[in-house]
């Protein structure tokens, strides 16, 4: 059976899509991902450009209107489900990583002596 | 000075991580790419003293509109374009600056690069070499014999050889890159660059074929205009074309189909070579000319051979055609009209091989059969021939015959009525042209 496209999203597709909750244009993207990260992810034009075509081919995003040259985007509703998806699968496996570290201090001492 | 300095440039979509690497090593001699020239392997570089500038590479597949919106994505993002060479778009950043790489995420750039390559260097030669397969059969038998369709045909063979070879090469470049990314993703490694000579060396197949591809078309153009001068003029048209390609971008679109200026000047060229050498209106025309040239061959029949009673009909028209190709030694192509409606046109080829003969004379028995019309088998031994078949059309008064005898295959179509007189002139003529070639 063919695996479904986008079930689940990669750090780069994630931010993306989380930029886009408010209207954005690509540059506006990369800029607000890198905001958002405090620098930890920066995007490629080439890939922000591949991520934003192939988002707007599953229609998870819609063009909405043209600013001097520049497109810009904003997520649809099956856009948004799906950031919610990846949203709650991300905070169930923290939920459950959770109680095997309870004390990283501890474990740190520990491994010392 | 030289301003620019030309450099060997020709890099397969999949070495487009290699290319940057090459650019750098270029920079550190002071020299930074200007443009590409189209249609050739070359980079055209020019001497600059900057601060260091840095190279990027990307493979996208776009439409005018696309690329307009992924190259201002691009020159907000720190990277200017400089030229492009068919999927490969290479860009520079400003002196001194070191912008983000246009792609931070190698697992969806590997799957980028592959199903852009999949689908256009793979697909395109796999396509091309279907259709031919499919069309093989349909290609040898009616083209086969005749001379500039034989050399058309040669060169569909040298174009599926170049599709083979271009698909068995771009097929292990791509299972070479799929695994060797994979093993980097595995292992957590930036995705392979392959080194510059192995990239030179895979750059080297399509430019052998490039050449080849244009010795074919040179070798067309050779037969069709009959002199290497015209050829020449030809190849300097081409060379038009691609200086032409260069002059005519503008900076703001370089993405190839630009202008129609050179292909319009080049045809007006190309016409003009042809009408001024006169090789193709002045031979047919020449009624004397072609029919003095007729007489020194023998086997060719005449109006007059078919009319002996010699009633006064002058020749108004004669077209007389001898060449070779790689398939047929000789073929001879000669026709002859008058103003009364009178013609007969003679076609005669000496194979190199018998199988080559056999296939003229089906192709030929398969044109009458496809204009409806009935080939009956006839008696071949009156001829001489090994075998033959007739076409009669009684109620407009013409007839054709086809002969085969080893790798000789003669045709005979006429605008008279057949009569048994003309069996021993037509055994004649065939003989005589079977006996001299022999």
């Amino acid at each position: 059976m063919p695996r479904q496209q986008l079930q689940t999203l990669t750090e780069p597709m994630y931010y993306v899509l989380l930029s886009l909750i408010e209207e954005n244009h690509g540059y506006g993207i990369m800029q607000r991902v890198q905001t958002l990260t405090d620098g930890r992810v920066k995007l490629g034009a080439g890939t922000l450009y591949t991520l934003l075509s192939r988002f707007e081919k599953e229609k998870l995003i819609e063009y909405l209107r043209e600013e001097d040259r520049k497109k810009i985007y904003r997520l649809t509703r099956k856009g948004y489900d799906t950031l919610h998806a990846e949203y709650t699968r991300l905070c169930q496996m923290v939920a459950e990583g959770a109680p095997f570290f309870p004390n990283e201090a501890a474990f740190s001492r520990e491994e010392e002596t | 000075m030289m301003k620019f300095v030309p450099r060997y440039f020709n890099f397969s979509t999949l070495d487009y991580r290699t290319i940057p690497v090459y650019l750098e090593q270029q920079a550190q001699h002071g020299l930074e790419l200007h443009r590409l020239v189209p249609l050739l392997p070359i980079a055209l570089f020019e001497r600059r003293t900057d601060a260091h500038r840095s190279y990027c590479c990307d493979v996208q597949n776009l439409t005018i509109e696309q690329e307009e919106d992924y190259l201002t994505l691009c020159a907000e993002a720190g990277w200017e374009r400089i030229d492009r060479q068919g999927m490969l778009y290479i860009f520079r950043s400003a002196p001194g600056q070191h912008p983000t790489p246009l792609h931070t995420d190698p697992e969806l750039e590997r799957h980028n690069v592959l199903r852009m390559f999949r689908s256009y260097e793979l697909w395109t030669p796999l396509s091309q070499i279907l259709i031919f397969a499919l069309n093989c059969r349909e290609i040898f038998t009616s083209l086969l014999g005749y001379t500039l369709a034989c050399w058309a045909g040669l060169l569909s063979l040298f174009y599926m050889l170049w599709c083979v070879l271009t698909l068995v090469s771009n097929l292990s470049m791509m299972l070479h890159y799929r695994f060797a990314s994979g093993r980097a993703l595995e292992q957590g490694e930036p995705l392979p660059v392959c080194p510059l000579p192995l990239a030179w060396l895979r750059g080297i197949p399509s430019a052998l074929t490039n050449l080849l591809f244009t010795l074919a078309i040179g070798g067309v153009l050779t037969i069709w205009l009959h002199t290497w001068t015209m050829m020449l003029l030809c190849l300097t048209v081409l060379l038009c074309l691609s200086v032409g390609f260069y002059w005519w971008r503008t900076p703001e679109n370089t993405a190839y189909p630009v202008s129609w200026k050179p292909f319009a000047i080049s045809f007006i060229l190309l016409l003009g070579c042809i009408v001024v050498s006169g090789n193709t209106v002045n031979r047919y025309y020449d009624v004397v000319y072609q029919m003095s040239l007729a007489q020194d061959i023998p086997g060719i029949i005449h109006v007059t051979d078919l009319e002996p009673e010699q009633n006064g009909k002058t020749c108004t028209k004669a077209r007389f055609y001898q060449t070779s190709s790689p398939f047929v030694s000789t073929m001879i192509s000669y026709e002859e009209s008058t103003d009364l409606m009178s013609s007969v046109e003679t076609e005669w080829f000496h194979c190199r091989w018998p199988w080559v003969a056999q296939l003229i004379f089906d192709a030929s028995c398969g044109k009458y059969d496809k204009d409806i019309l009935d080939c009956v088998e006839i008696d071949a031994a009156p001829y001489g021939a090994d075998r033959a078949v007739g076409i009669f059309l009684t109620e407009v008064d013409s007839f054709a015959i086809i002969l085969q005898k080893g790798v000789d295959v003669m045709t005979v179509d006429s605008s008279h009525i057949v009569q048994e007189s003309y069996i021993p002139i037509l055994a004649e003529k065939f003989q005589q042209l079977h006996m001299q070639q022999s």
